[in-house]
């Protein structure tokens, strides 16, 4: 009874359009005050405070203010020259280039949306100065962002670890390893995806003002060996955050926080001194955008704090579990119904607030099933990250939409190819365990 | 007013989130290179956290940042659509109406206790006075934001029939 | 702003009319480590004791790891004492956060063996400690024991003082850990608990101290060859209840409280001892080292921490630290 409540007052919430985070505060101190009265609502402040003030969590504002840093330092602009001159001149080249600038992207960036800002204003008009629709374009973009949440680092990694920590043991460190081949396979299956669309004459969707953009990217021409180096030498200072942030963890110079925070200093250095993109001018202007990106997804954490605190007392959980578990024991369904009901929250709710509210709900039935603690960390990640470009609520749509200048509603369709090809690889990864506690294993993590 | 606000707001996420990485990183500076740690100083990061998070809220109010679900807000039109503004304009304020009144408490009691921060051993309720402090910039700009987009609306409707 | 004078998840009157000794309670425990741990089987026990006394009028859940706080001990402390949660077992370090005097229990070098605790906290002291606790909003329903701290690294067997030096230890985010430990000639550090093993088997930090129970489920032997086993600083775990909502209890339902308390806290304790020899053979058996100073290397230990006591005498409180000696 609790638990329709709960969960029904949070939808009314959300439908209304109030913001996620205030639904979910409101609707748990709704319950608390129905429960016990004015005085247990003492909670709200005390649980929210004791779970923002957390040291894992603090890798979430900096890895934020790298990707600002990031932004403002030309860094995606020279990743993206060096992934065209490396394989611009292939058939579909723009849309490996696209893939592989994401790739490069998602590794020194932790959110989705970060990574379509930092590629998408470049790309769009470059993939549709190559004959791809718009749409199409647009939803290659928010669909490869979501590349950003699975190739470590990853806000949604950092976030499922400090969750699922209460029920199992789990690191950082090995999730951010985990994601590295599943991260891989998606970018495979979205070029894959690409091969399939249906090139329109380049004249109809192009307009004047992209040109421009999309000038500077010379696709198509075979580049020589000079100009790749060239190119390489610009791009080898944001090749290099990757190294630094992984290395730096893996060879136990850092905890994952500090390399986030070394990642902002890092980037600062190599904005202001070496492609001088970047002026101290700007400086206050990026830790305001990033701490309002942090203050969202904080904000969120905060208020799911209260809303997991509800879950556990008030047993839940244990009451969804069991039901669920009386339907079938058998793995594969349960898994697979578990997919089902992660990409339908995950098309109305965040990842940020589908761990908090599901985690501690799902992570015991899998424990009890037999599946992996990593491997369910990866594919939930996975499958949020779908989420990202899934309508109504996706945060990768709407930058991407915004990037391109076409409404949500147009946008859905070009996605469609991504889409099917991202289930596929899903399913790969919820199925074969391997793929992503393989590599953390060889690497002993 | 709001160029005030804005400027306070400003200023303390400047400075929140300049800090927390100065000190993050001053600390890995610190044990590779002195050989004392300063880890100590992490409690004032990890406070400093909850500060940037509400004030950031509220600076994310004003540029409607938070994550939400507008679909139906979006078809609906003329009255309802007033009513929906206002309701969750109220709706948000309830909410951080409690983070103020429950917050406040919360400082209040850390007072009586003299709770001091286990490390460095300042007064706990200076850093938790945030929170409250940070929701009633929220509430402020939750009531700009709403008489704002009243404003543009009535704008809009009288742009429409003069043309 | 209201006072949290009560609150919490309780009292659901059995229908009758507010007749005190027939009061329903629902009431949150909290514990802080998982439910594997001697802390949450001993709570359970008390659940379980107490609805069996009262035919299940009074029920207690408990719940591990500090779900009820967004896992930060001190929050569950605090929460405690606002009656927003109703019990816990805390250690007296997340206690001292909230009132400095209660670090005494930690000085140190304070108690030399486990008889020694028993002692003293079945004593004078152990009232002291109740009264403070009580100031603080929180009745006392006894002690149980997370243990002595012991030093693990992964350097060279710690003997004395002088191969404390330039250590990097990770300790409790407490000031007087810190100075104790700067007193050593130590480089000690502060982390959270999840990033330990992590930073031990990497070489980010040296060694870490705690108690035999935490070494040992935290399986720090796979990255800590070392073990010295000087019990340095006693930690005690408080089983505590709201006092505002015990005041508000009937005498009766008080004694069966107190009773049940007494049953779990004995188990706990019981259970510590029993599992810490079984522990110590097993973490011998993963190839740990360990090594029990002498009583001169002991004295040596405890001289050079000195300056200690001069500092904190007068934050503990000069009669309180004496009612421990
Ligand atoms: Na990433
Ligand atoms: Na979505």
């Amino acid at each position: 009874m609790t638990a329709i409540l709960l969960f029904g007052l949070f939808f009314l919430l959300v439908f209304l359009n109030v913001p996620v985070a205030i639904s979910l505060g409101l609707a748990s101190i709704t319950i608390l005050f129905l429960d016990n009265g004015m005085n247990s609502l003492g909670l709200l402040p005390s649980v929210m405070y004791a779970t923002i003030s957390s040291f894992t969590l603090l890798a979430i504002p900096f890895f934020i203010l790298a990707g600002v840093i990031m932004e403002y330092a030309g860094i995606s602009k020279r990743l993206i020259d060096f992934a065209n001159v490396c394989v611009g001149h292939r058939k579909n080249g723009i849309v490996l280039v696209t893939v592989i600038t994401a790739l490069f992207f998602a590794a020194i960036s932790g959110s989705g949306p970060a990574t379509v800002a930092a590629i998408g204003a470049i790309l769009i008009p470059a993939l549709v100065k190559n004959g791809y629709p718009k749409n199409v374009a647009a939803g290659l973009i928010a669909s490869s962002g979501s590349i950003g949440i699975i190739i470590p680092p990853s806000i949604a990694f950092i976030v499922f670890a400090v969750v699922a920590n209460d029920l199992v043991p789990i690191t950082i460190s090995r999730l951010f390893i985990a994601g590295i081949i599943p991260g891989l396979l998606l970018a495979v299956a979205l070029v894959v995806a690409a091969m399939f669309v249906k090139k329109t004459n380049v004249s109809s969707d192009f307009k004047s003002a992209d040109s421009e953009v999309a000038a500077t990217l010379n696709v198509g021409k075979i580049s020589s060996g000079k100009e790749i180096a060239s190119a390489f030498y610009k791009a080898i200072w944001g090749l290099l955050i990757p190294i630094i942030i992984l290395g730096g963890i893996y060879g136990g110079i850092f905890t994952p926080t500090e390399a986030a925070a070394v990642a902002v200093f890092y980037a600062l250095m190599v904005g202001l001194f070496i492609y001088r993109d970047l002026k101290p001018k700007h400086l206050p202007n990026i830790l305001i955008d990033a701490s309002v990106q942090t203050a969202v997804v904080m904000l969120i954490v905060g208020a799911a704090s209260i809303f997991s605190y509800i879950i556990t007392t008030k047993r839940i959980a244990q009451t969804i579990s069991e039901a669920m578990l009386a339907i079938t024991e058998n793995k594969i369904l349960i898994l697979l119904m578990v997919t089902i009901i992660l990409l339908i929250i995950g098309a109305f709710i965040d990842a940020i607030s589908a761990f908090y509210l599901l985690v501690p709900i799902l992570l015991p039935i899998m424990l009890h099933i037999g599946v992996d603690p990593t491997t369910f960390g990866v594919f939930m990640t996975v499958n949020l990250a779908i989420g990202l470009f899934t309508p109504p609520v996706g945060l990768n749509l709407y930058v991407a939409s915004g990037i391109a200048r076409i409404p949500l509603k147009d946008i859905t369709r070009g996605t469609i190819p991504f889409l099917i090809a991202s289930i596929i690889v899903l399913l790969l990864i919820t199925y074969i365990p391997a793929l992503s506690n393989w590599l953390p294993d060889l690497l002993g993590m | 007013m709001s160029r005030i606000l804005s400027f306070v707001e400003y200023t303390l996420v400047v400075f929140a989130l300049g800090t927390m990485s100065v000190i993050t990183f001053a600390n890995v500076l610190s044990r590779y290179f002195l050989n004392s740690s300063i880890s100590f100083t992490e409690e004032i990061t990890v406070n400093l956290f909850v500060l940037l998070t509400f004030v950031g809220a509220s600076i994310g109010v004003k540029r409607g940042a938070h994550l939400g679900f507008s679909l139906i807000f979006d078809t609906v039109q003329g009255i309802l659509k007033h009513f929906m503004t206002i309701l969750v304009a109220f709706i948000m304020i309830l909410f951080f109406s409690a983070v103020v009144y429950f917050g406040y408490d919360m400082v209040m009691s850390q007072i009586a206790r003299n709770r001091m921060t286990p490390a460095l051993g300042w007064p706990q309720w200076i850093f938790t006075s945030m929170m409250p402090l940070g929701a009633m910039l929220c509430i402020i700009r939750i009531i700009e934001t709403t008489i704002l987009s009243f404003k543009k609306e009535a704008q809009k409707g009288e742009g429409d029939t003069t043309t | 702003g209201g006072s949290n004078e009560t609150g919490g998840d309780r009292s659901q009157d059995a229908g009758s009319n507010g007749d005190a000794e027939k009061k329903s309670y629902d009431l949150n425990m909290s514990v802080t480590v998982g439910n594997s741990s001697t802390w949450f089987i001993a709570a359970e026990q008390l659940a379980e004791d107490v609805a069996a006394a009262t035919d299940g009028r009074i029920q207690i859940s408990v719940f591990p790891n500090e779900q009820l706080s967004g896992g930060d001990s001190g929050a569950g402390v605090e929460q405690v004492m606002n009656g927003t949660t109703d019990m816990s077992y805390h250690s007296t370090i997340i206690y001292s956060i909230m009132d400095e005097r209660l670090g005494v229990l930690s000085a140190p070098f304070l108690f030399a063996d486990l008889e020694d605790t028993d002692v003293a906290l079945a004593g004078e002291g152990g009232e002291a400690i109740k009264d403070i606790i009580r100031e603080n909003g929180v009745e006392t329903l006894g002690f149980g024991q997370n243990g002595f701290r012991q030093l693990t690294n992964s350097k060279q067997p710690v003997q004395g003082p002088e191969d404390l030096q330039n250590l990097k230890v990770r300790i409790p985010g407490i000031s007087m850990y810190t100075d104790l430990w700067r007193e050593f000639g130590a480089d000690p550090t502060t982390m959270t608990f999840s990033e330990v093993f992590t930073a031990l088997q990497q070489g980010t930090i040296d060694g870490q101290e705690n108690p035999i129970d935490v070494i040992h489920s935290s399986q720090l032997a796979e990255v800590q060859k070392y073990i010295t086993m000087w019990n340095y600083s006693y930690d005690p775990l408080i089983l505590g209840i709201n006092k505002d909502l015990f005041d508000s209890m009937s005498a009766e339902d008080q004694e069966i409280l107190r009773n049940a308390a007494a049953d779990a806290n004995a188990y706990q304790i019981q259970m510590a001892r029993d599992k810490e020899a079984e522990q110590i053979a097993e973490l011998k058996e993963a190839g740990m080292e360990f090594y029990e100073p002498t009583d001169a290397e002991l004295e040596a230990f405890r001289q050079a921490i000195e300056p200690i006591y001069e500092k904190y005498e007068n934050v503990w409180g000069a009669d309180l630290l004496n009612s421990f000696r």
